[in-house]
């Protein structure tokens, strides 16, 4: 056997296997499966041992197999460990041929009243029972990122009490509980701050993503409840999605969790599923079938992931940003500076289009560009950012914005007919500095954040998607040109016969007074220059 | 056909014998053959019920000293062919690569479909009994799957998502017990 189908080819497969030998497959379904069988060796393998199963399970079911007899002759002499409860787990990272994938099946089967009752606070009632019964705060709001709330909505380091409701249409939100469990929020999601009257160290999700870190002594046991199930951590982190189906999906990144069934099908107790480093686990929303798959291929696994690593909390670790915007243009529908006099004009027939935030400049590479009144480029320590896409190639350079005077003046971000991004800055005449992206390039019709910055202290530096990709420690001012232009080369000087125009789409152009750092680029290029600025006045405050 | 008993009926109740038994062996495998081509229960049991009689029809062709199981499954292709035909006027569902590559790779996994009767009972051992329970009125056909659905007090979508589920967990389960296997060899 290969490695095993992704989970997601592995339903479909199963789901028009189903329909086909119940004959509720569409001609299309059925031509579709007849096409991915034919496609993959693997495939075909996998449609066999369905349909086979589906032959025994028949046979099975029409009395013609006797499970209790092919137990008694086979299970012991299976090296796999096979538990008494209504789950199992095969750890196929054991398998010499599967070290790279974790897949298994556990079946949970789950009690009756083994917790009384669901987990869902019924209603804000709930919210009264649980400040009731708490005094105070049990955690703190400490990041956000694009916060997006319904109804309350907390400023960061807002102490949150137990049964306090968040809900969170978009954004990311990170809570810290005073056990030391953190908690980061993606939105939209529905969460209370603690599970249960008197509970300090839990949290309720009715329905979205989650993470949960718990590294002190404290915040063990943490717990995460969700309508029909309760994750509980056991010195960790994870991750929880609940789907409005009910589904939810489980994903241990680190430790141990144990995930609990609350609902009931059989009278007796649910064993809890253990879940370790690296597994992942969907319970059915109805019937709390739970199923393990491979963490590495599962989207949810991967979005799990990608919202830890993206947490808000590393936005507070950012030192308060000393740089001022003092241009930006956000082309949404006019070449305004929304936080300046720095207005543009329109050459040719730039239009607004969708863009990376709002619509974008778009230019036709031909004749079209934005000039402005003056330079909002101060003589040292500035950024100058912008997210760019290119519709095609050009032979010559190709100008994004700043500005330039022959040889003698002027500091600029263009990109290089091999794709590579370049930054020069003039500081003398004469005297050209420059930084290229050497190692990357960017991409037809694919959005790339760049960035300049330009300090007495630490020169040019050039930051391609928010990494720093090159630098010229001599580049530590330029000689005011005064001619700053967006998309085309600022001076008449023509290059092959060409002014350098830009053909494609730029958007959220800023200029600061003042070099950000890289992670302050780096929140840049993630809330867009204006929100960036937003957010850094409110750390202020 | 050498004849085995000492008259022509007794000759005759051996050869039936001998049929019934070659069939005995091989009917689970030639099933698993004929749905891997045909998918569709109804379909299956058709061509599976036309293959029985066809074999006992031909069965005075049959050379003993071939594979059985190789020869059953050469009439039920013909059969699956004719089917076939049959189906295109309808509507075609299957495409010749389709049955060639299952065909092709039927063959070489044909131990399989043992293995997985084995794993797959001790894996239904790990369903809850509800559980159990669904799969086996779902599947056992005496009951029409939306009046079960109805008994549970449930959708049928959400039973038939439920029998996908179990369906998936169960093909894991097989699998992961082959995998073990094959380890520990």
């Amino acid at each position: 056997m290969n490695d095993p189908l992704p989970q997601k080819l592995q339903e479909e497969i199963i789901r028009l296997v189903e329909g086909s030998l119940h004959d509720e497959l569409t001609q299309d379904e059925s031509e579709e499966l007849s096409r991915l069988v034919a496609s993959s060796p693997d495939i075909n393998h996998f449609y066999r041992a369905c349909l086979w199963d589906a032959t025994n399970i028949r046979t099975w079911a029409g009395g013609g197999l006797r499970p209790s007899e092919a137990l008694a002759e086979s299970e012991a002499s299976h090296p796999v460990s096979l538990p008494r409860a209504a789950w199992s787990v095969f750890d196929w990272h054991s398998h010499p041929l599967r070290l790279a994938y974790f897949a298994a099946a556990v079946l949970l089967g789950v009690c009756g009243g083994y917790w009384g009752t669901r987990f869902s606070p019924r209603s804000d009632a709930h919210r009264g029972d649980v400040a009731s019964a708490t005094s105070g705060p049990i955690a703190r709001l400490v990041g956000v990122d694009l916060p997006d709330w319904d109804g309350f909505s907390p400023p960061i380091n807002t102490g949150i009490n137990a049964g306090q409701k968040l809900v969170l249409k978009s954004g990311v939100a990170e809570l810290r509980y005073n056990s030391g469990a953190e908690v980061v929020l993606q939105g939209p999601v529905e969460f209370w701050v603690g599970s249960q009257p008197g509970s300090v160290n839990s949290g309720y999700l009715k329905v979205g993503k989650l993470v949960a870190q718990c590294e002190t002594p404290e915040s063990k046991g943490f717990t995460i409840r969700t309508e029909k199930s309760r994750v509980v951590d056991l010195g960790t982190r994870f991750g929880v999605e609940v789907q409005p189906s009910g589904e939810l999906n489980v994903v241990v990144l680190s430790g141990v969790v144990e995930l609990l069934s609350s609902e009931s099908i059989e009278d007796r107790p649910a064993d809890p599923v253990r879940l370790t480093a690296n597994q992942a686990a969907t319970m059915d929303g109805e019937v709390g079938v739970v199923s393990l798959h491979d963490p590495d291929n599962h989207s949810h696994a991967l979005s799990i992931r990608r919202l830890w690593q993206s947490r808000p909390r590393d936005q507070t670790t950012v030192s308060l940003s000393a740089a001022e915007l003092v241009a930006h243009w956000t082309f949404d529908g006019n070449v305004k500076d929304s936080v300046g006099v720095h207005h543009g004009n329109v050459s040719g027939d730039v239009s607004f289009v969708p863009g990376r935030l709002g619509q974008a400049a778009a230019f036709d590479g031909d004749g079209d560009f934005i000039v402005m009144g003056a330079d909002p480029l101060p003589r040292t320590d500035f950024t100058l950012a912008a997210w760019v896409s290119m519709d095609e190639m050009s032979t010559t350079e190709a100008y994004i914005a700043g500005a330039q005077k022959s040889s003698v003046a002027g500091a600029f971000l263009r990109v290089e007919p091999n794709l590579t991004l370049m930054a020069k800055v003039l500081p003398n005449d004469n005297v050209i500095i420059e930084a290229a992206s050497s190692a990357r390039k960017c991409v037809i019709g694919q959005w790339t954040h760049v960035a300049m910055t330009v300090s007495r202290v630490n020169g040019l530096k050039l930051y391609f998607n928010g990494g720093l990709v090159g630098s010229g420690d001599a580049g530590k001012s330029h000689v005011v040109a005064g001619n700053f232009t967006i998309a085309r080369r600022p001076d008449p000087v023509q290059i092959g016969g060409s002014n350098c125009y830009w053909s494609g789409k730029i958007d959220d152009v800023a200029v600061w007074d003042g070099a950000l750092t890289a992670n302050e680029l780096e929140l840049v290029m993630r809330l867009g220059a204006g929100r960036f600025s937003e957010f850094s006045a409110t750390k202020e405050k | 056909m050498v004849e085995i008993g000492d008259s022509p009926r007794a000759a005759e109740s051996d050869r039936t014998l001998e049929f019934i038994r070659l069939l005995g062996n091989e009917e689970r495998r030639l099933y698993a053959y004929i749905l891997a081509l045909v998918p569709r229960w109804s379909d299956a049991d058709d061509i599976a019920q036309q293959t029985r009689i066809r074999l006992w029809q031909q069965f005075d062709q049959y050379d003993s000293s071939r594979d059985f199981g190789a020869w059953a499954r050469t009439i039920a292709h013909y059969l699956v062919l004719a089917h076939r035909k049959k189906s295109e006027r309808e509507g075609s569902r299957m495409t010749n690569e389709f049955l060639d590559a299952v065909a092709e790779q039927f063959t070489q996994d044909i131990d399989e479909v043992e293995v997985r009767q084995r794993n797959l009972l001790i894996c239904l051992q790990k369903l809850s009994a509800g559980h159990r329970e669904l799969l086996k009125r779902y599947y056992s056909g005496l009951e029409d799957r939306r009046d079960i659905a109805a008994d549970v007090g449930r959708s049928f979508d959400s039973v038939r998502q439920t029998v996908r589920r179990l369906r998936l967990s169960l093909v894991r389960c097989v699998d992961g017990l082959a995998m073990a296997e094959a380890s520990s060899e």
